[in-house]
């Protein structure tokens, strides 16, 4: 009996911790607070809060940033397994219907394809894992669906953002053009203020 | 007096990474050499959108990225420095699934730089990585 009461809170704790960083993850500060004040009550949560506190605080740049935030999770993934049960959204393909059902919500879809978005909707065929426009293109040729050049493009474009919405990433990256203002004279010796821009590759690093 | 050589090969693997982003796309590199470049059909090729938006930095990159895809980037403390150009990415079914976003309040020559140069780090630095890791796996 009382191993069993052991086994539920470890399990509690492990599915707490798993919130607490989607909470962090998605700014979610309501979902921070439960956790923290769950931890009140529980100094072990409190311990591995802690832990992963100190993580994100060594964040100070987005290489790691991303790098650290991988880190504690590819931790949380591998020693905390049974939170993480079922939770394998990167693993369930994007199908043609869930696209349609985005841009409908979004309201993205042209009046004059409307008739077609409708048509897809509920369709269970996947995506194809590319999503380039060629294949984005024979996919509408297999569907045999009629629309505009811009409900495709669209399509396509929504299709990319659902699959980075749906990845709990192994690996993000990240790469960043910073301009700098550069202050030049010119012949006549006045001041001119003209934006240079500077390569700032800033990596995420594997995640 | 001797000459290095040693500018040849990172040129080298850079024309070879141009040839290959053309062939990804399906496009005939030589038909397209007096014209415009197609930049985005080559950007096409991958599993990339572009997205323009005004005044970009960090800041606005998340904002934007966070409600299309729901997740959150991590910014840095510069967070409000501008920005010509930013590409995220995620891997998602194998594939690094990503958004490059360029500055619209630039002109068009920089803002298709701006792409362009995203694109090379696509190309350059990201698709290695998941080369190598898609390798590790299958000899696993």
């Amino acid at each position: 009996m009382q191993q069993q009461n052991n086994n539920k809170a470890i399990l509690l704790r492990e599915r707490l911790i798993h919130c607490y960083i989607q909470a962090l993850d998605q700014g979610d500060m309501e979902g921070v607070a439960s956790v923290l004040e769950a931890a009140l009550n529980d100094p072990e949560l409190d311990r591995l809060i802690s832990e992963i506190n100190l993580a994100y605080q060594e964040e100070e740049q987005l290489i790691s940033t991303a790098a650290d935030a991988t880190f504690v999770r590819d931790l949380l993934r591998k020693h905390f397994v049974s939170a993480f049960v079922g939770d394998t959204p990167d693993k369930v393909p994007l199908t043609v219907g869930d696209v349609a059902a985005r841009l409908k919500s979004d309201r993205r879809v042209p009046a004059v394809d409307s008739e077609a978005n409708q048509r897809l909707l509920g369709n269970a065929i996947p995506l194809p894992a590319s999503l380039s426009i060629n294949a984005v293109k024979k996919l509408a040729a297999d569907l045999g669906v009629k629309a505009s050049e811009y409900f495709w493009r669209v399509f396509r474009d929504t299709a990319i953002t659902l699959g980075m919405g749906r990845s709990h990433s192994q690996a993000q990256w990240a790469a960043a053009r910073e301009e700098q203002e550069a202050r030049n004279k010119d012949r006549d010796g006045r001041n001119q203020i003209i934006q240079a821009s500077t390569t700032d590759s800033e990596q995420a690093g594997e995640k | 007096m001797t000459t290095s050589t040693s500018w040849k090969e990172p040129i080298a693997e850079m024309l070879a990474a141009v040839r290959r982003v053309y062939e990804e796309a399906g496009l005939d590199q030589n038909a397209t050499k007096s014209e415009i470049v197609p930049l985005y059909d080559l950007i096409g090729a991958y599993p990339i959108r572009v997205a323009e938006l005004q005044d970009l930095t960090y800041q606005i990159a998340d904002d934007f990225l966070r409600v299309e895809t729901g997740q959150r980037i991590p910014i840095p403390a510069r967070k409000n420095k501008p920005l010509a150009g930013y590409l995220y990415v995620y891997e998602f079914a194998t594939q690094f699934y990503g958004c490059i976003l360029v500055k619209a309040n630039d002109m068009i020559q920089r803002r298709r730089f701006s792409a362009a140069h995203e694109l090379g780090h696509y190309v350059l630095h990201f698709m290695p990585v998941l080369e190598r890791e898609k390798h590790r796996s299958s000899s696993k």
